[in-house]
């Protein structure tokens, strides 16, 4: 080791390289702007989660329980929204993303670090907005703000409006930040059949973001111009075209949504690699299908106007491009088995997530399938069943493979471990609850429940009882797993470096990583998945904060 | 896997830590103002795509409506923004050949004629609004050209027109703002002939923001 | 296909003819779901235990398995393709409403349903349909987006303000009772629920808890009854209007037949040929004052007694009995059995009270 690594080693991490709230909210580090999206997302993430515990404990029981019905439609709406664009939409770009896809490219940072932190103020912007909107009675006019309902909702809906175009705008530069990094920052020998999944999958999803999320921020500003001063493009009363908003909204938000779930599957085929130690069966196929269903997102915002404002045959054409997401996501699904087979494979939580991500993205495929087959879709829309499905998917596959990656990579973010067994109670009472809050809302959309509804008929009443149980696991779950991860941080007892002995390229950092994440400037000579090329050294989980590398300086 | 060790030898202050090399540099700042263009094609497709459908749906309003817009004012515009454009490129020009007061000169002439851009769509604006042509609930049209009486739907026009206007405005005043930031740099001397990626990526961006007003005076001037 | 005219586990009553075609590829995708799951889990589940960790043991190689990728990509296509066109089918019929449907007119607005029968005859949150009869459904909105959803019938439909939207449904008949051979009008085969689909709400008030839960009690009750008895039903017209507090006339409240034909003498135009008044000039057709219970000379040169028989067949069918030096100039106006009646008994009433 010469001495100039030796010497950039006694650099301090990343985290205690500068003390205080203001040497955090000015940093341009990727890893810090990374980490003050974490600390606000799950922040979001337990308020979300405590209104859907009002929300359970009202549809326990058929009739008022304790909340008006005005009061439910606001709660609803804000549970929609704070989870969608608040917690769901920056929650693996900006993230995981602004923190691991340098690393794993082996940057020193992002191309535009400067970027990442106009966009952080935008979001927080856009989440001070819609605190402002809570504030102003909060906005009754669901998280979709469909037209002309929101016409009518009050001045929070507009504030709300106001709030989600600046987390569009916001994602807008994640996205453009994250797809010049993946592209211009890559380490000398990584090339793109190298390219690690997550990575691959990170950028799958800044393509999406970069291209709906400025139609979804027109979108709204044209909205707030609606309920201000009113324009006249989407109040049928005043000549405007409502089925024009839910197009345009639908084309923004269907891609967006999509691409939480590919940020799922990017880190599950993460997590799985390490986890059984060998590469993701068919890597080039998986990373195609990422694209591919990066792609594909940008062709599926009609399904969302089944029984509508679309024509039969605009149905039948919507139905049949829906339907082609199907095609990566079984190539995805299938060589995630395939790579279990033959793997050698530990069970650590991070893992546990992965597996219930393929069980629960299994499940929302299935079901969505029931949605875009028209003659059992235009039955089932609006139900319970549609919210279950659109659960399944966001709530389940996104969530978990989002909490997962965070298990995953706490270690490396924040230098500390945590509690294995309590997180893994965490894990299992977040499955039971999940499962059993959403698999109910199946049968009783089946049966003819509408969505978003505040009172129902008494023979739901049974199925809604164990769907608000389950819900209360669910937050409970919730609730641990934000305690045991922040009990983590507390933990006296430094992390390892590379506690999962995963080959790929973020673990050759200390943990925490250095401001500029590696000691030394790496040359990529084996791929992220090449376990038998990798050295003993580097797969080691020994504490060591010693760069594991082989440091051979060239010129 | 190998690794090199940070190299030690001095690089130009202009070239940010976490890049390799210059070229690195200028490769990411056009690839991320490339993209940046694109996604706004999308920003403004939203604008567009209700243009269509309204206009398909609507398309005697649309004639009527145009008909109102005084297409002298909006000429006048167009050819403001088209040689904003230029004086954007002269900039980009001047600052690879080195020449620093010309791009500052240039970049200063780019600015003026992008208020002037807003000043000429401000009259336009004005004056409808003096006719009571204004969209949606405030539509109350008085003196007419060309038309005895207002045709149905043409609020609705003066919506996308309002819209396109207001969205374009918001984005020429983000331009202008890009190009002010440059041109304080270019004063402080920032940019050399070896560097001078802001100015270009600013005057590459500026002449979209141009562009876009080509693509909008047609479709809303002519008809 | 067999309608189940009972709900199942996780469906409700087949109550309409589209029903079982819904439910039959509900059940298609249902059962080939609960396959694929297990499938994926048990295989899962398998390869996790069979291939985990063991001291010594380390992962295989992992390659591209061409066979694996053509198999998956294969089966994802196939997947695209079953559910395609096995979801078409149904929709198309679903899609089409057939000639002969009757058609209601249907005006949602939070949060409460309005029907009018093809004669005018209106209901409110509540509609009588025929049995074995397509009914086609025309609905606007007269505020937010709604959606007209009946479970039992598996159709919906959303209804945006601004325009029209329809949809069709033919009910089954429910149980073996036979047709019966007398009609009544008030018979019903049994109801179901409409419910709305479409989150529209309840900006209600924020204290009291009122029955009115807003979007989640937006409901209407669906009567189906047997085709003849739905005619008698229809038949009876719509409500009779009344005099209102304010002196004009209009549908709401009770009166009685007399004050109802008084509304309908100007509503149906008939004020404008006949004179109901004393002491006024008569105009193109007979004065009906005081009329009732006179002799009147026709134009064949028979006398007729002015009797609700007479008045009925005048008013249905004008030009069989010509009152002495009138014109045949009469129209029929198009009214219902108790428009019909509530007439009558106005004219009856048009004398000098004593």
């Amino acid at each position: 080791m010469s001495t100039a690594v030796a010497a950039r080693e006694q650099e301090p991490d990343y985290l205690s390289s500068k003390k205080g709230i203001a040497s955090w909210l000015t940093s341009v580090d990727p890893k810090r702007v990374a980490v003050l999206y974490l600390a606000a997302i799950l922040t979001f993430f337990a308020v979300g989660s405590v209104l859907a515990v009002l929300l359970r404990v009202e549809t326990m029981s058929a009739g008022r329980a304790m909340l008006s019905a005005s009061a439910y439609d606001r709660l609803f709406s804000m549970h929609g929204a704070i989870m969608v664009f608040l917690v769901l939409v920056p929650a693996f770009p900006a993230v995981l993303g602004n923190f691991f896809v340098p690393m794993m490219v082996g940057a020193r940072g992002l191309a535009f670090p400067r970027l990442a932190v106009v966009g952080f103020r935008l979001y927080a912007a856009g989440a001070v907005l819609a605190l402002v909107a809570a504030a102003l009675n909060g906005s009754d006019a669901s998280w979709t703000l469909a037209v002309p309902y929101s016409l009518h909702a009050g001045i929070g809906a507009t504030v709300l409006a106001a709030g989600i175009a600046l987390v569009a705008l916001s994602s807008i530069l994640t996205a453009l930040n994250l797809v010049v990094t993946v592209q211009k920052m890559r380490a000398p020998g990584l090339d793109y059949r190298r390219l690690p999944l997550f990575v691959w999958g990170m950028l799958a999803v800044s393509l999406v973001q970069l291209f709906a999320s400025p139609v979804l921020a027109a979108t709204m500003l044209l909205l707030v111009a609606e309920k201000t001063i009113s324009l006249g493009l989407f109040d049928p009363s005043l000549g405007g075209d409502p089925v024009l908003y839910q197009h345009l909204f639908w084309f923004g938000v269907h891609p967006i949504l999509y691409g939480t779930v590919i940020g799922a599957m990017a880190v599950v085929s993460e997590i799985l690699a390490t986890f059984t130690r060998r590469e993701v069966s068919g890597h080039r196929f998986v990373a195609g299908s990422l694209i591919a269903l990066a792609l594909l997102a940008f062709l599926g915002w009609g399904q969302h106007l089944f029984a509508g404002g679309l024509s039969v045959y605009a149905t039948l054409v919507f139905s049949a491009l829906g339907l082609l997401v199907a095609i990566p996501a079984v190539v995805i699904v299938v060589n995630w088995l395939a790579t279990l087979k033959g793997g050698s494979i530990a069970f650590e939580t991070p893992m546990l997530y992965a597996l219930g991500v393929i069980v629960l993205l299994t499940i929302a495929g299935l079901a969505n399938l029931f949605l875009m087959a028209p003659a059992v879709g235009v039955y089932l829309r609006g139900t319970a069943f549609e919210s279950a499905a659109l659960h399944y998917l966001l709530g389940g596959a996104a969530l978990f493979g989002f909490l997962g990656g965070l298990h995953y990579w706490w270690p490396k973010m924040f230098g500390r471990g945590y509690n294995e067994t309590l997180a893994r109670a965490g894990f299992a009472l977040l499955f039971i609850g999940f499962n059993l809050a959403f698999l109910t809302q199946f049968a009783l959309g089946s049966r003819g429940l509408a969505g978003a509804s505040y009172d129902f008929a008494a023979d739901f009443q049974a199925l809604q009882l164990v769907s608000s149980i389950g819900g209360f696991a669910l937050v409970a779950g919730v609730l641990l797993v934000l305690v045991v991860l922040g009990m983590g941080l507390a933990e006296r007892e430094r992390a390892p470096k590379n506690p999962w002995g995963s080959a790929s390229y973020e673990w050759l950092a200390a943990s925490p990583p250095v401001e500029d994440n590696f000691a030394v400037e790496l040359v990529m000579e084996r791929g992220p998945y090449d376990y038998d090329l990798a050295s003993d050294e580097e797969l080691s989980d020994a504490g060591s904060e010693e760069p594991a590398v082989a440091a051979t300086p060239t010129e | 896997m190998s690794a090199e060790s940070a190299s030690a030898s001095a690089s130009p202050r202009w070239l940010a830590p976490q890049y390799e090399t210059a070229a690195q540099q200028y490769e990411a700042a056009k690839l991320g103002t490339w993209l940046f263009v694109a996604q706004a094609i999308l920003f403004f497709g939203a604008v567009f795509a209700a243009y269509g459908v309204f206009r398909v749906g609507h398309p005697e309003a649309f004639g009527a409506g145009s008909l109102q817009l005084n297409k002298w004012v909006g000429g006048a515009s167009l050819i403001v923004a088209l040689a904003a454009a230029w004086m954007g490129a002269l900039a980009v020009r001047s600052a690879q050949l080195g020449k620093r007061d010309e791009v500052a000169r240039w970049l200063g002439v780019a600015l003026l004629l992008g208020v002037a851009f807003l000043v000429l769509v401000g009259v336009d604006v004005g004056a409808c609004a003096s006719r009571g042509l204004l969209p949606g609930a405030h539509w109350s049209p008085r003196h007419l050209v060309g038309l005895a009486a207002p045709v149905p739907y043409m609020s609705t026009f003066f919506g996308v027109y309002f819209a396109m206007i207001g969205l374009h405005a918001l984005y020429v005043l983000g331009g202008i703002g890009w190009l002010a930031w440059v041109l304080v740099r270019a004063n402080k001397g920032d940019f050399s002939k070896d560097y001078w990626n802001p100015v270009e990526m600013a005057g590459l961006h500026w002449a979209f923001v141009c562009a876009v007003w080509v693509f909008a005076y047609p479709l809303l001037y002519l008809v | 296909m067999e309608n189940q005219t009972e709900p199942s586990l996780l469906l409700p009553a087949q109550l309409s003819t589209i029903a079982p075609q819904v439910d039959s590829l509900y059940h298609a995708l249902l059962w080939s779901s609960v396959v694929v799951s297990v499938a994926v889990v048990a295989a899962m589940l398998f390869f996790a235990w069979s291939y985990r960790r063991r001291p010594g043991v380390k992962a295989e190689p992992s390659g591209e398995n061409w066979p694996l990728q053509v198999g998956a990509i294969l089966g994802g296509a196939a997947v695209v393709l079953v559910t395609f066109f096995s979801g078409w089918g149904g929709f198309i019929t679903a899609a089409q409403a057939p000639d002969d449907s009757v058609a209601i007119r249907v005006r949602a607005d939070a949060w409460a349903w309005q029907f009018e029968h093809p004669n005018g005859l209106t209901e409110e949150n509540e509609v009588h349909v025929p049995a074995n009869v397509p009914v086609r459904l025309v609905m606007s909105s007269a505020d937010v987006a709604h959606s007209f959803f009946v479970p039992d019938f598996r159709v919906q439909q959303v209804i945006e303000p601004g325009s029209f939207s329809s949809v069709w449904f033919e009910a089954v008949e429910r149980g073996s009772d036979a047709a019966a051979s007398d009609t009544v009008a008030d018979r019903v085969l049994y109801s179901t629920r409409a419910t709305c689909g479409e989150y529209c709400g309840a900006r209600g008030d924020e204290t009291a808890w009122s029955p009115n839960g807003g979007h989640a009690t937006m409901s209407a009750a669906i009567h189906v009854q047997h085709e003849q008895d739905y005619r008698a039903f229809v038949a009876r017209g719509p409500a009779l209007p009344c005099r209102q507090p304010d002196g004009t006339c209009g549908i709401g409240g009770e009166c009685s037949a007399e004050e109802s034909g008084g509304c309908l003498f100007t509503s149906k135009t008939c004020s404008a040929c006949h004179q109901n008044q004393a002491d006024r000039p008569q105009l193109v057709g007979p004065t009906l004052y005081g009329a009732w219970g006179h002799e009147q000379p026709l134009s064949d040169g028979t006398t007729v007694a002015v009797d609700e028989s007479y008045v009925r067949q005048s008013i249905l069918q004008p030009a069989s009995q010509i009152a002495q030096g009138f014109p045949n100039v009469m129209p029929t106006i198009p009214l219902t059995d108790r428009e019909v009646t509530a007439l009558v008994a106005y004219i009856q009433s048009l004398h000098p009270s004593e």
